[in-house]
C-alpha cells in the first residue's frame, strides 16, 4: 500500500545515487567530517606499523639468520653499537609508547564518527518527522501507520550502520590498503604482483552474488513491512479481535507473515555468507601463495626474513578493504533499501510546497464560500459535485445529509486537508489556494469525527493548541464543554495523565468533550464540530449546547449532526445530497415544506426520538 | 528497577534453554562444526614455526640447497586446510543461519502469542509504537545479533584455544605470558559491564519513546493539521530525536573504550611476545619460528579475539531486549481462562450482574459501583445513561476485557470468570461505537468474525446494515480494499460496516454499543427496522443515548454515575419523572 501510483513515476536511481541523494544532510558538517577524516586517517596509516614493528624486530633487533641491512648500517652511522639487550628494552619501549598512542587514535576516532552520524541521524529524523506534517492527507489514508514508524525510525537506524561504520571502515581500509601493497612493492614487486593477481577473483564474486543478494534482501524488507503493517493496526485493534475471539486466526497470519520473513531472511543471509566464505578461500590462498614465494626469494636472498614473517600482515591489509567489501554488500543491500524508503517519503508530494510563499492570515472575520467543489477520493467516484455554499461571519450552520454524502469531506476541503479538484473555497473573499493553510487554521477551531486523545495530561490534551493558556481559560473551556466537573473528579485534576493506569480512561462522550474544550480553547474564529457530540445523550447535548451557544456567539461555525435538537440551533440547515445542496434555509422554514429532505429528516427522528 | 541481580547473564541462559536448546541437532552438527575448524586453526602457528626453522633457517645459515620438498609439503597441506576450513565455514554458515531463522521466529510467534493473550488493560496502558518494537524490533535484534556476533564469537572462542594448545606446546613460558593479557580484558569488561548495561537500557527505553512518539502522531496527523501545531510537534520531536543522539553517542563512548582498552590489551600480547620472546631467543630457548608462530597467532587472531571480547558486551545489550521480551512473556493475562473451564455452548438463558463494581487502574474513580442487572433469553435490554456513567464499562465486563473488581456476573447461573473465555466471548457480538476496520478487502472486514462465512451472509448482513446498495455500487464489490482503519469510508458507513460484521458472525446475543451514532436519522430508521426483524427471538443489550434506539426493548436500565438509578420498561420510564423522561423530552 506504501507504493501508490505517485511514486512510481520517478526514475529509478541507482543505489549510490539514492545514497548520495542523503549528502546536504551531510553538508554542515563538513569542517568536523575533514578534521575527523584526518585523525581517523591517521589511525589507519599508524596501524601498517603493527606488522611492520615485527619486520624491524626480526631483522634489526634480534641477532641472527634475519639481521637486516639497513637498520645496521644506521647504528654504524650515528656509531651506536647497542647490545642486543639495550635494543630490545629500547623496542619494547617505542612499541608500548605507539600501542598507545594508537588506541587513543582509535578512541577518538570511534567517538568523532559517531558525533557526526548521529547528528545527522537526528536531523534526518526531525526532517522525516516534518515531513509527514507537510505531506497531503491522502498519504496517511493509503499508507499504514506501522510502515511510517519503520521509515522514520528504523530505516534511519539503517541507514546509521551503513554510513557510521561499514561505509567509512571500508574507505578508510581501502586506503590502508593500497598503501601496504605499495610498500610490498618496494620489498619486491614480484610478491606483490603475486598478492594483486588474486583481486580480480573477488571481481568476479561481486559480480556473481551481488545481484542475488540484493534481490533476496530487497525481498526480505518487503515481507518485514507487511508483517510491520500487520500489527501495527492489529495492535490497535485488540478489543476487536478480542471480541470476535480471532486471537488464533491472527496468530496463525503473523506465522505465515513472519514465516515468509524469515524465508527472506535466510535466503539473503545465505548468499552473503556464501560470498563471504569464498572470498576468505580467495584470501587464504593468495596469502599462502605469497608466502610460498616469499619462501624462495628470501633462500634467493631478494627479500629479508622480517619482511617474509610480516608478509601475512601485510596481505590481511591489501585484502581488508575487499572483505570489509564483502561484508559490506549485505549491509549496503539493506540499507541502500532503506534509503529508497526513506528518500521516497522524503520526496512524497506535499499538501502545500508554496506555503512559505503565500499570505498568511493574521485575522479572520469568519465569512466561508465554496464555490463549484468537485473532489473525489477514488478518481471517477467524485463525493462532491459541483457544491456551492457561502456562510456569513458568526452565522452558525448546520450540515445534514445521509452518511457518505460528502458532510466530512466538505468540512476537510474548507480546512485545506484536501484539494479540491476544480471549484474553490474563498475565506473572508480570499481564495484558500492563496493562503498559508496554517496561519488559517489557527483561527478555526475543529473538533474531528475521529476521536484523537494524546497519551499526555488532561491539561496537554485541552491546551493542544494553546500550550500557555492559563489555567483559569483552560477550566472556562472544560466548562463550557461539561466536563469540569469530571475532570475535578481525577485524581490529580488537570495533571492527570490519560490512560486506564493512572485511572483516567474517558469514555468516548467523555473524551468527546474534551475534545470540543480543545477547540474552544483557542479562541477561534471559526468552529468546526464533526459529530463532536454523538456520544453525548440529549440532555447532556442540550446543555453543552447552551454553554457552547454562549461561546459560539459571533463566531461562524460548521456543525455536522443528525440530531434535531442541534439543528433547532442553528441559523441555517443546509442538506447535502449526493454531493450538492439539496436544500438550505433556516430550520423553521424547511420544516414547511413538507416534501423536503429536512422535513424527511425531522420525521425519521419523530420515530426514533419520540415515544 | 532494581539492577542489583545483574539479570543478564540469567536471561541469557533462559534465552538459550527455552529457544536455543530444544534443536539438539543442529546445535551438534555446529559443535562439531566448530571443533573441527578449531583442529584445523592448529596448523597454522606451528607451518608458520616449521617453515622458519625447518625450511629458512637451516637454508640461510648453511648456504645449504632450498629444501623444496618441506617447502612444498607445508604448502600443499596449507591449501588444502584452507579448502577444508571453506567447506567447513560454508556448512557452518547454512546451519547457523537456518538455526537463527528458526529461532527468531519462534521468538516473534511466542511474542505474538504473549500479546494476542493480554487484557484489555495492558492495551489500556501501552503505547502501539513501543509494543511494536518489543513484538518485531527486539526479536529482529536478537537474531541479528546472535548471528552476526555471538554465536560466531563462541565458534572464534573454540580456534582461539585451539591455537593456545599449539602454543602451549611449543612454548610455555612465552605462553603464560602472552595469556596473562587475557586477565586484564576481563578487568576491563568487568569494570565497564555495569555501565554499558545500565546505557544500553537508558537507550532502549528511549528508543521506545522515540518509535511511540512517531506512532502517536502518524495517528493524530488530522488533528495537528487542524491545530496549526506542526511546528510545536516537530520541535518536540526534535528535541527527543536530539536527546536520543547524545545518548547514543554516549554508548559508543562507552563502547570505544571498552574497544580501546581491549585493543591496547593485544598490543600488549605483541609487546609481551617481543619483550619475553625476545629475552628466550637471546638465551636460546625459543627459536626465532616460535616467536614468528606467536607473532602470526596474535596477529591473525586479532578479530577472533575482539569478537569474543565484544562477546559479553553483545549478550548485556542483547539482554535489554531479552528483558522487555521475558517481561511480556512472563506478564500472564490478568483476565486468565481458568483451567478445565466448560464451553459456554448453546442458548444464553440468563445473564445476570450482580453488585457488580469496577475502576480503571487503582486509584481511579469508581466507573462502576454495585450493579445489578438481568438479561432473559430472547429479550432485548436498553441501557441508557449520560456519558462516563459506565454503559460502556459494563459490557465490556461482560466480555471479559476486564474482570470484575467486585461481584459477580452470571451466565447461565455460573459466574462468568468460570466460562471458557473464548466461548464467552464467542456467545457475543459486540458493536462497539468506535468502529475498528482493518486494512484488506470488505469481504475479510466482514468475514472477521466467522471466517468461511457464506457469500449469502455476507450480503444478507449487509442489507441490514443498510450497505447493500453501497457494496454493490462499488466496482470490485466485496473485493475492494480498505484503507488503514478503513478510513477512505465515511463515519456512518464505517459504523455499518462493523455492524454487518457483528451479524455475519450470528452470535447468541448482540450487544450493540451507541453502534448507530454516526448515522442520520433516516439511515439510522431503518438499520434499526432491519435490526429489531432480526433481533426477533435473540437476547441483545442495546447501549444508546437516543431513546428511540431503546424504544423496542423489554426494559430499559437507566444509569447514573456507575448505579442502576431506574429500571423498567420504556413505557414505564416514559411516565414517570427522571432522566429517561427528560432525554425523550429533549428530543422530541
Amino acid at each position: 500500500m506504501a507504493h501508490g501510483p505517485g511514486r512510481m513515476k520517478r526514475p529509478a536511481l541507482s543505489n549510490l545515487g539514492v545514497f548520495l541523494a542523503f549528502e546536504p544532510y551531510f553538508r554542515p558538517h563538513r569542517g568536523r567530517i575533514a578534521r575527523w577524516f584526518a585523525l581517523y586517517g591517521a589511525y589507519f596509516l599508524a596501524g601498517i606499523l603493527t606488522p611492520y614493528a615485527f619486520k624491524a624486530y626480526i631483522d634489526d633487533v634480534l641477532p641472527g639468520p634475519g639481521r637486516g641491512r639497513s637498520a645496521c648500517a644506521w647504528c654504524a652511522a650515528l656509531g651506536l653499537r647497542p647490545s642486543p639487550e639495550a635494543a630490545l628494552g629500547t623496542f619494547c619501549g617505542a612499541y608500548l609508547l605507539y600501542a598507545a598512542g594508537l588506541q587513543a587514535l582509535n578512541y577518538w576516532g570511534a567517538l568523532g564518527t559517531t558525533r557526526i552520524i548521529e547528528d545527522v541521524v537526528a536531523e534526518l529524523r526531525a526532517s522525516l518527522f516534518e515531513k509527514l506534517h507537510r505531506l497531503q492527507l491522502r498519504f496517511f489514508d493509503r499508507t499504514l501507520g506501522g510502515e511510517i514508524v519503520n521509515q522514520v525510525t528504523t530505516d534511519t537506524r539503517q541507514l546509521l550502520n551503513l554510513l557510521g561504520g561499514e561505509l567509512i571502515n571500508v574507505s578508510l581500509s581501502a586506503f590502508m590498503g593500497a598503501v601496504s601493497l605499495a610498500i610490498l612493492a618496494c620489498w619486491n614487486p614480484r610478491l606483490a604482483a603475486i598478492v594483486a593477481a588474486f583481486l580480480p577473483a573477488y571481481a568476479w564474486l561481486f559480480r556473481r552474488f551481488l545481484p542475488r543478494v540484493h534481490r533476496a534482501a530487497r525481498a526480505w524488507r518487503v515481507r518485514e513491512d507487511r508483517l510491520w503493517g500487520n500489527w501495527g493496526e492489529k495492535l490497535r485493534g485488540m478489543a476487536v479481535i478480542r471480541a470476535f475471539i480471532r486471537e488464533r486466526g491472527e496468530a496463525l497470519r503473523h506465522y505465515g507473515l513472519g514465516r515468509a520473513s524469515a524465508d527472506s531472511w535466510t535466503r539473503m543471509t545465505l548468499e552473503g555468507a556464501a560470498m563471504g566464505s569464498w572470498g576468505g578461500f580467495v584470501a587464504g590462498l593468495s596469502s599462502q601463495a605469497a608466502y610460498a614465494a616469499g619462501c624462495v626469494l628470501v633462500y634467493d636472498r631478494a627479500l629479508s626474513l622480517g619482511e617474509l614473517v610480516t608478509l601475512t600482515g601485510f596481505i590481511t591489509f591489501i585484502l581488508a578493504p575487499v572483505q570489509g567489501a564483502f561484508n559490506l554488500v549485505n549491509t549496503w543491500q539493506q540499507s541502500a533499501v532503506s534509503a529508497r524508503r526513506v528518500l521516497d517519503l522524503l520526496r512524497e508530494a506535499e499538501e502545500d510546497p508554496e506555503r512559505h510563499r503565500k499570505r498568511r492570515l493574521t485575522s479572520l472575520r469568519g465569512a466561508v464560500a465554496v464555490e463549484g467543489l468537485r473532489f473525489s477520493y477514488v478518481p471517477g467516484r467524485p463525493v462532491l459535485k459541483g457544491l456551492d455554499l457561502s456562510v456569513e461571519p458568526g452565522e452558525r450552520v448546520a450540515l445534514v445529509g445521509r452518511t457518505g454524502c460528502g458532510k466530512t469531506t466538505l468540512v476537510q476541503l474548507i480546512l485545506g486537508f484536501y484539494p479540491a479538484e476544480s471549484g474553490r473555497v474563498l475565506l473572508d473573499g480570499i481564495p484558500l489556494g492563496e493562503i498559508d493553510a496554517r496561519t488559517l487554521r489557527r483561527f478555526i477551531g475543529v473538533v474531528p469525527q475521529e476521536l484523537t486523545l494524546f497519551s499526555a495530561t488532561v491539561r496537554a490534551n485541552v491546551a493542544y493548541g494553546r500550550p500557555d493558556a492559563p489555567d483559569a481559560e483552560v477550566w472556562a473551556a472544560l466548562e463550557a464543554a461539561q466536563i469540569a466537573d469530571y475532570v475535578r473528579s481525577l485524581p490529580r485534576g488537570l495533571d492527570c495523565p490519560l490512560g486506564a493506569d493512572s485511572g483516567a480512561a474517558p469514555s468516548r462522550g467523555q473524551g468527546q468533550r474534551l475534545a470540543v474544550a480543545r477547540a474552544l480553547l483557542i479562541d477561534p474564529r471559526v468552529v468546526v464540530l464533526d459529530e463532536a457530540t454523538s456520544a453525548l445523550d440529549s440532555l447532556e447535548e442540550a446543555r453543552m449546547q447552551r454553554a457552547v451557544d454562549r461561546l459560539l456567539e459571533g463566531r461562524t461555525a460548521l456543525i455536522i449532526a443528525h440530531r434535531l435538537s442541534t439543528l433547532r440551533r442553528c441559523h441555517r440547515v443546509v442538506v447535502l445530497e449526493d454531493g450538492r445542496v439539496a436544500e438550505q434555509g433556516p430550520p423553521e422554514d424547511l420544516l414547511r415544506s413538507p416534501d423536503g429532505a429536512y422535513a424527511r429528516l425531522a420525521r425519521a427522528h419523530a420515530f426514533g426520538d419520540a415515544p | 528497577m532494581s539492577r542489583a541481580a545483574r539479570p543478564s547473564a540469567g536471561l541469557f541462559r533462559r534465552y538459550l534453554r527455552e529457544m536455543v536448546l530444544p534443536h539438539p541437532g543442529a546445535l551438534a552438527l555446529l559443535g562439531v562444526n566448530v571443533a573441527l575448524r578449531a583442529a584445523l586453526g592448529l596448523w597454522w602457528p606451528y607451518a608458520a614455526k616449521a617453515m622458519v626453522d625447518d625450511v629458512l633457517v637451516p637454508s640461510l645459515a648453511a648456504h645449504a640447497p632450498f629444501a623444496v620438498q618441506r617447502w612444498a609439503l607445508l604448502a600443499a597441506v596449507g591449501v588444502a586446510v584452507l579448502a577444508l576450513n571453506f567447506r567447513l565455514q560454508w556448512l557452518f554458515n547454512r546451519l547457523l543461519t537456518r538455526l537463527l531463522a528458526v529461532v527468531a521466529q519462534l521468538t516473534r510467534t511466542r511474542l505474538a502469542a504473549g500479546l494476542l493473550a493480554q487484557s484489555q488493560e495492558f492495551y489500556d496502558a501501552s503505547h502501539a509504537g513501543r509494543l511494536l518494537a518489543v513484538a518485531l524490533q527486539d526479536p529482529a535484534n536478537l537474531t541479528q545479533q546472535l548471528s552476526a556476533n555471538i554465536v560466531n564469537a563462541l565458534a572464534n572462542v573454540a580456534v582461539v584455544l585451539g591455537g593456545a594448545c599449539i602454543l602451549l606446546h611449543m612454548s610455555p613460558v612465552l605462553a603464560l605470558a602472552v595469556g596473562a593479557v587475557f586477565p586484564l580484558m576481563v578487568a576491563s569488561f568487568l569494570a565497564l559491564r555495569a555501565a554499558m548495561e545500565e546505557q544500553s537500557r537508558v537507550n532502549r527505553e528511549s528508543w521506545g519513546i522515540l518509535m511511540g512518539m512517531v506512532a502517536e502522531k502518524v495517528h493524530a496527523a488530522r488533528v495537528i493539521r487542524g491545530y496549526a501545531t506542526e511546528d510545536m510537534e516537530s520541535a518536540a520531536f526534535r528535541a527527543r530525536a536530539t536527546y536520543h543522539a547524545g545518548l547514543n553517542v554516549e554508548q559508543t563512548r562507552l563502547r570505544a573504550l571498552y574497544g580501546s582498552l581491549n585493543g591496547l590489551c593485544l598490543h600488549l600480547g605483541y609487546l609481551l611476545v617481543f619483550f619475553v620472546g625476545g629475552e628466550l631467543y637471546l638465551r636460546g630457548r625459543a627459536t626465532l619460528g616460535t616467536l614468528v608462530a606467536f607473532n602470526g597467532y596474535v596477529t591473525s587472531l586479532y578479530p577472533a579475539v575482539l569478537q569474543v571480547c565484544l562477546l559479553p558486551q553483545l549478550v548485556s545489550e542483547a539482554s535489554g531486549s531479552l528483558a522487555k521480551v521475558y517481561e511480556l512473556l512472563d506478564r500472564g493475562p490478568t483476565v486468565a481462562n481458568r483451567a478445565g473451564a466448560p464451553r459456554l455452548a448453546g442458548r444464553i438463558e440468563e445473564l445476570r450482574f450482580e453488585g457488580v463494581s469496577f475502576r480503571y487502574g487503582e486509584h481511579g474513580p469508581w466507573a462502576l459501583r454495585g450493579v445489578d442487572l438481568r438479561l432473559r433469553a430472547g429479550e432485548r435490554v436498553g441501557v441508557v445513561g449520560p456519558s462516563g456513567s459506565g454503559k460502556s464499562t459494563l459490557m465490556a465486563l461482560l466480555l471479559r476485557f476486564y474482570d470484575v473488581g467486585g461481584g459477580r456476573i452470571l451466565v447461565n447461573g455460573r459466574d462468568a470468570r468460570d466460562w471458557d473465555l473464548a466461548s464467552l466471548r464467542g456467545a457475543f457480538g459486540l458493536v462497539a461505537e468506535d468502529p475498528l476496520l482493518f486494512s484488506g478487502s470488505l469481504r475479510d472486514n466482514l468475514r472477521f468474525g466467522r471466517p468461511g462465512a457464506p457469500e449469502e451472509g455476507i450480503w444478507a448482513a449487509l442489507a441490514d446494515a443498510d450497505l447493500e446498495g453501497f457494496v454493490r455500487a462499488q466496482p470490485r464489490g466485496l473485493d475492494s480494499p480498505l484503507g488503514e482503519r478503513g478510513l477512505s469510508l465515511s463515519g456512518g458507513q464505517r459504523q455499518r460496516l462493523a455492524l454487518a460484521r457483528a451479524l455475519v458472525a450470528s452470535p447468541e446475543a448482540l450487544i450493540l454499543d451507541n453502534c448507530t451514532s454516526a448515522l442520520d436519522a433516516e439511515t439510522e430508521r431503518r438499520v434499526l427496522g432491519a435490526l429489531s426483524r432480526r433481533l426477533e427471538g435473540r437476547s441483545a443489550f442495546i447501549i444508546s443515548h437516543r431513546a428511540g434506539a431503546v424504544m423496542g426493548c423489554a426494559r430499559v436500565a437507566v444509569l447514573d454515575q456507575g448505579r442502576v438509578s431506574d429500571l423498567g420498561t420504556p413505557a414505564e420510564l416514559a411516565g414517570r419523572p427522571g432522566y429517561f423522561r427528560d432525554i425523550v423530552a429533549a428530543q422530541s
